[in-house]
């Protein structure tokens, strides 16, 4: 234990003795962080309305069940979905002129597919058929719980459920600021009954949404960029000990191979963890809408930071001259965040769809890249909120491709530096 | 009688098609300071880093403390080994990194041992400094001293004292002195100064181009291959080139063995016959080049390096 610590503990010094390293991995990001949050805090998402479909399935309030407003009018048919997809239509970001969307209805959803495919629209909101059922459910629970006296004939018990879903390419931004809006508007249209006044304010029809912004959005892929950041260093640490007969010296000493590496990662999974709360500061500084799912995010980090030390070792096993590392590192690991969408959106093709092998979820090209899946994971947790218990499938995903990568990486460093020659 | 180290045939070829060792096979005794003695590119380091298991040789076998060197982790805590370059962490202090080596090395009182090694290598007042700071000299001291954590049953340096001032080297002298005095220890230290080896050793090898040429006490390596003296004289202004070429050819004629060593101011020879020498390079050098002109005259006692010339015909500092 003794060992490691100390291994460990010489990787966290020559961490934040060294300057170039800490500009990388904390400087060089921070000023990526004051940079979009300056740029993008105020303008939400291009100020213009994002195109989506809209496909109704609801089946309507049953012809046999009396339903009535609270001003005592009639309610038949399609009233509630058809109320839901005007407030959709009326929602206006911040600016309070432009209409968050743009919305095409469609009856077929063969349409609606090919549609979202050719990305004509970015995400496809579908009404589920027991849309109207589950309205009633509602206000079954409201008069309820606050015993008004109804004929409640036919309405279907206060458990009923019901799924809004909303369909898109995960890592474009559109998808995930209509998923997000249309999750918290459907929230609070149907669980009306929570907050008396919530019914009215949609029902005004003017509901504004505390826009998601860029900056919300680009926070994530910097958390991402920052741990990337620091494969130069892990590199060039890992190499400089070879290098210069630092690990030629140990090994007359009692230190094992597995203790070295040991110290070695944990050291890098600690600046991890010591660069993402401070990110996290700034970015909320700059105006980042911290979610309250911030600690389940270290669960991503951790297995990210995992892979990128593997990525190090890799690289060091391969490069002789240390002095290259850092370039070389930047080569390697800047086109990583790209390719996952750090900065913005680039298409990632699809290679297993829903209802392929892996279910519900689908792979992408640089899903191999363990920042794809990390950073689908931590904008899911970070901004829609979305429980870790729920990400299970990102998670697996992130988990297995950071092991992998990193007894990859320690294979070849293993095979190039620790044995004798 | 155990040897602390014992190399038979030792090879050692590099990916380059360097052979860098010549069935080099060495014996060192238990309690010795041996010293290896040769120019760069003999292939001291490539020794030395065989026989601690640092690099595999081509072919050859090693026993060191009597356990083949195979079984390198039965060695471990044992060897003490000061590589050539400076090896520690140029980030962390002097006591960080004596700290780091310490608890890698696991000894049982690291504290003390710290404190020890930081007083006797002089470190104590730069303990707080990074390593990367430190002076020439102090990083060479700090080298050795990180050498020395454990207390091994047999130290190896290779050239420890290359790049030193001469306080440190002194001191690192002194330091090795007492090392070798005051417990069982073997030391093995590879340098290409004679007077390291000279000052150090009890036993030399002399090695060149892989070859072991020749071994034994510094005194032993001196008589054998001088029972003689070397004289020198300088002279005031630059003699006439004719009067030299007389001169030396004189000398030959009356002192068979002679070898004869020539600069611009100066004149020097060689030979075993000491009275001989002594009586005729006077004589001769008086009546050819006359007295007036002799600014004086040195009598040398043989040292390592001429020793090592006669041996390889090269000059130890130059290397090949
Ligand atoms: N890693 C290596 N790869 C190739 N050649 C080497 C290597 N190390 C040393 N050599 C060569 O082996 C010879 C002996 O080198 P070395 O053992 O360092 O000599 P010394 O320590 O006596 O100066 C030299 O010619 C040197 O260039
Ligand atoms: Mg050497």
């Amino acid at each position: 234990m003794g060992i490691i610590y100390q291994i460990f503990l010489k990787n966290i010094r020559v961490y934040y003795r060294n300057k170039p390293s800490l500009f990388f991995s904390l400087l060089f990001p921070l000023v990526f962080i004051g940079v979009f949050g300056i740029a993008f805090q105020y303008g939400a998402p291009g100020n213009s309305p994002i195109t989506i479909g809209v496909i109704n399935l609801d089946q309507g309030i049953p012809g046999n069940t009396i339903v009535l407003s609270q001003n005592g009018s009639k309610l038949s048919g399609n009233y509630f979905s058809q109320e839901f997809i005007q407030i959709l239509k009326n929602v206006k970001y911040e600016d309070n002129k432009t209409y968050a969307f743009d919305i095409n209805l469609y009856n077929s959803s063969i349409q609606a597919q090919s549609d979202l495919l050719r990305r004509n629209i970015l995400a496809l909101v579908i009404i589920p058929s027991n849309f109207s059922l589950l309205m009633m459910s509602k206000i079954r629970e409201f008069v309820e719980k606050n015993h008004i006296n109804a004929s409640l004939n036919g309405f279907p018990p206060t458990n009923y459920t019901s799924n809004i879903v909303v369909k898109g390419d995960s890592t474009l931004l559109g998808y995930t600021i209509t998923s997000t809006i249309v999750s918290q508007i459907a929230n609070s249209y149907v669980n009306f009954s929570q907050a008396n006044s919530q019914r009215y304010v949609i029902l005004e029809g003017t509901t504004q949404t505390k826009g998601i912004t860029v900056f919300d959005l680009t926070t994530p892929g910097l958390l991402i960029f920052a741990i990337l950041n620091n494969l130069g260093t892990i590199t060039a640490v890992a190499l400089m000990d070879k290098r210069f007969g630092f690990l030629d010296r140990l090994k007359l000493s009692k230190l094992k191979p597995w203790q070295y590496i040991f110290g070695f990662t944990l050291s890098q999974i600690l600046v991890a963890f010591v660069q993402v709360p401070i990110m996290f500061f700034a970015a909320v500084l700059f105006g980042f809408q911290v979610t309250t799912q911030y600690l389940p995010a270290f669960v991503f980090i951790f297995f990210f930071a995992l892979s990128v030390t593997g990525m190090g070792l890799f690289l060091a096993s391969f490069i002789s001259n240390p002095d290259s590392a850092g370039g070389i590192s930047a080569i390697i690991g800047t086109p990583m965040a790209f390719l996952a969408g750090a900065f913005f959106q680039i298409p990632n093709p699809v290679i297993i769809g829903k209802g392929g092998i892996l279910g519900d979820h689908i792979f992408r090209v640089f899903d191999f890249l363990p920042a794809t899946p990390t950073l689908t994971g931590l904008r899911l947790l970070l901004i829609d909120g979305v429980p870790l218990q729920n990400l299970s499938f990102e998670l697996s995903l992130v988990a297995a491709l950071s092991i992998l990568y990193f007894v990859i990486g320690l294979i070849f460093y293993a095979r190039r530096h620790l044995r004798t020659n | 009688m155990t040897f602390a180290l014992e190399a038979s045939e030792v090879n050692k070829i590099y990916d380059s098609n360097v052979h860098a060792l010549n069935n080099l096979s060495l014996k060192v005794d238990q309690g010795l300071v041996y010293g290896l003695l040769g120019p760069n590119g003999a292939g001291k380091s490539s020794f030395l880093k065989i026989i601690t298991g640092l690099i595999k040789p081509t072919s050859g076998s090693i026993n060191l403390l009597g356990k083949n060197i195979r079984e390198l982790n039965e060695l471990k805590g044992k060897i003490g080994y000061v590589p050539q370059e400076l090896v520690f962490e140029d980030y962390l202090t002097v006591e960080e990194n004596l700290k780091l080596f310490a608890s890698c090395f696991s000894i049982s009182n690291p504290k003390e041992r710290i404190s020890e090694l930081l007083k006797s290598f002089q470190l104590a007042e730069i303990r707080k400094r990074r390593a990367g700071t430190l002076s020439g000299g102090q990083k060479r001291r700090l080298n050795v001293a990180i050498g020395l954590v454990i207390d091994p049953e047999i130290l190896i340096l290779d050239e420890p004292s290359a790049g030193m001032d001469p306080q440190s080297r002194n001191l690192l002298w002194e330091m090795i002195n007492d090392l070798s005095k005051k417990q069982d220890i073997t030391i093995i230290i590879s340098t290409h100064l004679m007077e390291t080896a000279d000052r150090l050793c009890t036993k030399i090898g002399i090695i060149d181009k892989g070859y072991l040429i020749t071994e034994g006490t510094p005194e032993e390596l001196k008589a054998r291959y001088n029972s003689s003296l070397s004289l020198q004289i300088t002279f005031k202004k630059i003699p006439d080139q004719n009067k030299k070429i007389e001169f030396k050819n004189r000398l030959k004629k009356i002192i068979e063995d002679c070898e004869i060593q020539e600069d611009e101011k100066s004149l020097a020879v060689r030979g075993s016959n000491l009275e001989l020498i002594l009586t005729k390079f006077i004589e001769t050098s008086t009546e050819i080049i006359g007295i007036s002109n002799i600014q004086g005259i040195n009598i040398n006692p043989v040292t390592l390096e001429d020793v090592f010339i006669r041996l390889t015909g090269s000059n130890l500092r130059e290397g090949k």
